[in-house]
């Protein structure tokens, strides 16, 4: 089970898009996961309880780069295309 | 017979006249329509539930905690003090239909607008639009900020609940006009996000348009904003807990100051007066967390019982979303935007202050960041860094003008703390409420009418191309 977390902002408009759009994704690509979205504010204090972390590309330096989860920053959060090809890249 | 209308009155009070049990529902049914469980549906009930009671106890809190601050400042220097914030709006809005039991009413009015929508995406070959709004979070707070605008200029004396008449034109002006502004600015999103297939749709889409056609005559696109760096500190902002917590304490505490600490009850054994209006207005930040995590819940669920509707309904719409998804296209511009909006509604706050207005507005985090963020996306792209700059700032102007305005014609019941601020909220409905004062229901009906030629129009300009827009059929 791949634990996801979507964040963004506020944590309520582009996280909960990327999230719809991760699970569509996963999905397709097989992987069983839980997908969750917060704020950037709340998801830094989080994201040690995750594999994966996305966020919008500008917020990924808010993130520690060593941290356990893996950070993916996404400039179009509505391709899925763009999410697949950054996502596979980060599992591998 | 009796008892069979009693029963049903008991059930529309009880029930469907109780907000998070209507929501609820209809979460459940849309969970049940899409094929899920019925456990699944029922936790999308209960998740749904739950987050709404949260929800409000962060806008319980936020009213308690400024209500006595807002209180003093009337009492010393007879100025009311409002903070221009969505979720300052939409507290004001619940909690006060909460008082006129019109909350369920909200609900309503969401559900009529998204029904609208889907209805003229449907007919797209006569109505001419392409788009459907999906995003959660700004349908339930604008529904809940229209119901509680128009009720009060139309209906607020006699303190009765809103009328069904008023609900349903309600609906329909707020459907109508997340149709007709998310299409409007397609054209303009597909230019920032180089294609990206999606529209804005959220509180400053009129006002983005204007600065995506404005952007051009104010300054070259040549000089991208994207080439200048912005001071490193800012970055601190990207943390909305950090963010809420620091422009508060900038705002409030600098009116705490201003009334003294004979004003306050504290316990002076325990706190310093600074550590006292640290707390105080750190409490902002608390109760909007504990909003936005109830938000969060609740509109999570909602989306997905929708989506899946609005997916099963209409292939090829053009998504309207979050307004921060055109961020991560010109990442530079919203800080560019915060910014030089920022000077502009102190500009703005300080002329009301020098003109002694009765009503004083409070920037707000949100609207700094968000809306004039927006804004300096699309203007950068017409007429770059020059463009970025002058656009937010004029629209900082205008966000605390337009609600000061528009919030003197709210003022009064206890229960409202601020206003939306968004760029829209500052002018197009600033101008409906205001007018709708005067004359009554006419005034949104006929907004609905014109708001609806929009997109013939646009559709004239360019007939052969403007459905090509869309996603694949």
């Amino acid at each position: 089970m791949l634990k996801v977390l979507a964040a963004c902002g506020n944590g309520m408009g582009s996280s909960l898009i990327i999230k719809m759009k991760i699970e569509k994704v996963l999905k397709a690509m097989g992987l069983e996961c839980e997908v969750h979205h917060a704020s950037v504010g709340q998801a830094k204090a989080e994201a040690v309880n995750f594999d994966l972390v996305l966020v919008s590309e500008q917020l990924v330096k808010e993130f520690n780069p060593k941290g356990k989860a893996k950070i993916v920053g996404l400039i179009n959060l509505l391709s899925e295309e763009e999410i697949r090809t950054k996502v596979e890249k980060a599992l591998q | 017979m009796d008892f069979i209308i009693q029963l049903f009155l008991d059930f529309v009070n009880k029930f469907l006249g109780q907000a998070p049990l209507l929501l609820g529902t209809v979460v459940f049914i849309g969970y049940i329509l899409l094929g899920k469980k019925v456990y699944e549906a029922l936790a999308g009930f209960v998740k749904t539930f739950v987050g709404f009671k949260i929800l409000q106890v962060g806008t319980g809190g936020l009213v308690s905690t400024f209500r006595p601050i807002i209180e003093s400042l009337s009492q010393k220097y007879g100025i009311e003090a409002l903070v221009i914030d969505p979720y300052f709006g939409q507290t004001s809005a619940t909690e006060f239909l909460t008082t006129v039991n019109s909350l369920a009413f909200v609900g309503y009015v969401m559900m009529i607008a998204f029904a609208f929508n889907i209805l003229l995406v449907a007919f797209r070959k006569y109505t001419k639009i392409r788009s459907l709004f999906i995003t959660g979070h700004i349908m339930y707070q604008q529904s809940a900020v229209l119901l509680w605008a128009l009720y009060w200029v139309i209906e607020g004396s006699g303190r009765q609940p809103a009328t069904v008449q008023l609900v349903i034109i309600t609906g329909l002006l707020m459907g109508t006009y997340w149709s007709v502004m998310s299409n409007l600015i397609i054209e303009a999103t597909q230019e920032v996000t180089d294609g990206a297939g999606f529209t804005v749709g959220h509180q400053q889409m009129f006002g983005a348009w204007l600065a995506y056609r404005l952007g051009g005559k104010v300054g070259n696109k040549e000089h991208n904003v994207d080439h200048v760096e912005t001071p490193g500190f800012l970055a601190i902002l990207n943390d909305n807990v950090v963010a809420n917590a620091l422009i508060m304490t900038i705002f409030i505490g600098t009116i705490m100051v201003l009334l003294g600490k004979e004003t306050f009850a504290y316990d002076e054994s325990k706190y310093f007066f600074g550590s006292y209006i640290w707390e105080t207005c750190a409490f902002f930040a608390v109760y909007i967390t504990i909003l936005l995590t109830g938000v969060r819940m609740f509109v999570a669920e909602l989306t997905a019982s929708f989506q899946g509707i609005s997916d099963k309904l209409l292939q090829g719409s053009v998504p309207a979303v979050d307004c921060a998804v055109t961020f991560g296209f010109s990442p530079q511009a919203p800080t560019f935007g915060f910014i030089f909006g920022f000077f502009g509604q102190l500009v703005a706050i300080f002329t009301l202050i020098l003109l002694k207005s009765p009503v004083l507005i409070v920037a707000g985090f949100i609207c700094l960041f968000f809306d004039n963020g927006t804004l300096a996306v699309f203007a950068n792209k017409s007429g770059g860094r020059r463009a970025a700059a002058i656009i937010p700032f004029i629209a900082g102007l205008i966000q605390v003008f337009g609600s000061a305005l528009v919030l003197t014609f709210l003022v009064g019941p206890p229960e409202v703390i601020g206003w939306m601020g968004m760029f829209d909220w500052a002018t197009l409905f600033m101008g409906t409420t205001i007018i709708s004062k005067y004359v009554g229901i006419a005034a949104p009906v006929a907004l609905i009418v014109l708001m609806l030629i929009i997109p013939q129009v646009q559709y004239k300009r360019h007939a052969a191309t403007y459905f090509t827009t869309m996603r694949d059929e």
